[in-house]
């Protein structure tokens, strides 16, 4: 009975040993070995900035983190940064599977999400970690997303309709018109876009940028959304829409593998053959 | 949580005269309209003294980018150059001729032809680029050719083309 209980932890803890090495990405060993293992220390260039010390300037800090005891993504060795060398480093997270958005930053250049980027185990050059780009910097990897969201509360990512009859009554769409949706629901409005847009660097107020221009594609083409008209009038001036120049830097960076680009050059076809009188008078 | 909210809805129902049903309580806690909500993020980081996080310096050069950038280039050095050549052959028109005539005591040596197949292709190539690229907007302005690999693939095949037809022109002339 208590051999069985014995073998019954050994095989526990195999498991683990089993669970942390499918982690790190190498072959299984005993527990022994791990303890023998050369530490494998990367560094970490972490952009750091903090509002309560006056007059400070920001700079970059390394921190060095052992890969043989740390999770494979970059926010596996940002939280044990923060748990064990250095607690005033400061980020967001929530999720850490790619849905919530909170731990978008700039990482080896580009944007993404700390939580899908894996660490890159070349140990001889540092990784570096900034906030996302031409962003007011609140603290360390923490920007000021005021702007970004309502620049998404002006499009109105709402359903709407005139029909009064219409109110609590489902919506029926076909088949078609949902599949159009795909592609363009699954936005999680980390910014990685937006933020990786040269137009939008230049412009953050008066140019929606990809994020919000996708969305607002979104609720443009909703075939149960009766605003379609207005909505397209409300992008028909020289920024809202057309600072995009087509860099593509947004698509490019999109760690959902959404296409923004695309939605915005459908929109610009779309206002292209749009009548903007009309709508005013319609409104009158 | 359930206490304070308690304590809000009976502020609302004992400050209205008549009693206020709930959601008037919620509907009066306005954030402003979005313009006021991107007004208000402007003022706060001008007193706030927050810096920019980095940008141009730390993002890395891509082919979307640099290709974007390089069309804009172009564009500019073809204007300025059309531009100023036609400003200084209206200024001083015997310009043209004394050109013409060094391009060509060029031709002679090794080196000077070196420098002449620059010069021309310094030309050459920022015109096949900008209209080589020009015809890549107009597919994009379709809303063709968008996806990410495609944009790739289009990208390095204007580079290619640009190159090619350029040295093909100077060649020619």
């Amino acid at each position: 009975m208590s051999g069985f209980g014995i073998s019954r932890t050994v095989l526990r803890k195999s498991c683990q040993t089993a669970c942390l090495y499918t982690q790190t990405a190498r072959c299984a060993a005993s527990a022994a070995a791990v303890e023998k293992e050369q530490p494998r220390l990367k560094t970490f260039s972490v952009y750091r900035w903090n509002p309560e010390e006056k007059g400070s300037q920001p700079y970059m800090k390394k921190y060095k983190v052992d890969l043989n005891d740390c999770g494979p993504m970059v926010l596996d060795a940002l939280i044990k940064i923060k748990n064990e060398q250095d607690p005033t480093l400061t980020f967001r997270r929530s999720c850490r599977e790619g849905i919530c958005g909170s731990c978008a930053m700039n990482i080896k250049g580009t944007n993404t999400l700390a939580c899908l980027s894996r660490i890159d185990t070349n140990l001889s050059k540092p990784t570096k970690i900034y906030p996302l780009p031409h962003m007011y910097v609140v603290k360390d990897l923490v920007p000021d997303m005021a702007n970004f969201y309502a620049q998404y509360r002006s499009i109105e990512p709402f359903l709407k309709q005139k029909d009064v009859s219409k109110a609590g009554v489902e919506n029926h769409q076909s088949v078609e018109d949902r599949q159009k949706l795909d592609g363009l629901y699954e936005c999680i409005l980390c910014a990685c876009c937006s933020t990786s847009c040269p137009s939008y660097w230049w412009n953050p107020t008066k140019y929606l940028g990809p994020a919000v221009l996708m969305q607002a594609y979104r609720w443009i083409i909703d075939s149960r959304d009766e605003y379609t008209a207005e909505r397209l009038d409300r992008l028909n001036d020289p920024f809202s829409l057309y600072r995009c120049h087509t860099i593509m830097n947004c698509t490019k960076t999109c760690p959902k593998g959404l296409n923004p680009g695309l939605a915005i050059a459908e929109l610009k076809k779309m206002l292209a053959t749009h009548n903007s009188s009309a709508v005013a008078i319609s409104q009158k | 949580m359930t206490l304070l909210a308690r304590i809000a809805l009976k502020q609302c129902t004992t400050l209205g005269r008549q009693k206020a049903p709930a959601f008037m309580c919620i509907a009066s806690k306005t954030t402003g309209t979005a313009q006021q909500q991107i007004d208000d993020y402007v003022a706060r980081n001008q007193t706030r003294n927050r810096p920019t996080s980095p940008h141009l310096t730390i993002y890395t050069p891509q082919l979307t980018s640099m290709l974007s950038i390089t069309h804009r280039g172009t564009g500019i050095w073809m204007a300025t150059a059309t531009s100023c050549f036609a400003f200084a052959t209206l200024l001083r028109p015997e310009t043209v001729d004394s050109m013409l005539a060094f391009a060509s005591s060029l031709h002679g040596s090794m080196l000077g032809s070196a420098v002449l197949f620059e010069a021309k292709m310094a030309i050459a190539w920022p015109f096949m680029f900008h209209a080589c690229n020009g015809l890549r907007h107009l597919i994009w302005d379709q809303a063709k050719g968008l996806g990410i690999k495609e944009v790739y693939t289009s990208g390095w095949t204007v580079l290619g083309l640009s190159t090619i037809l350029s040295v093909l022109m100077v060649m020619m002339y």
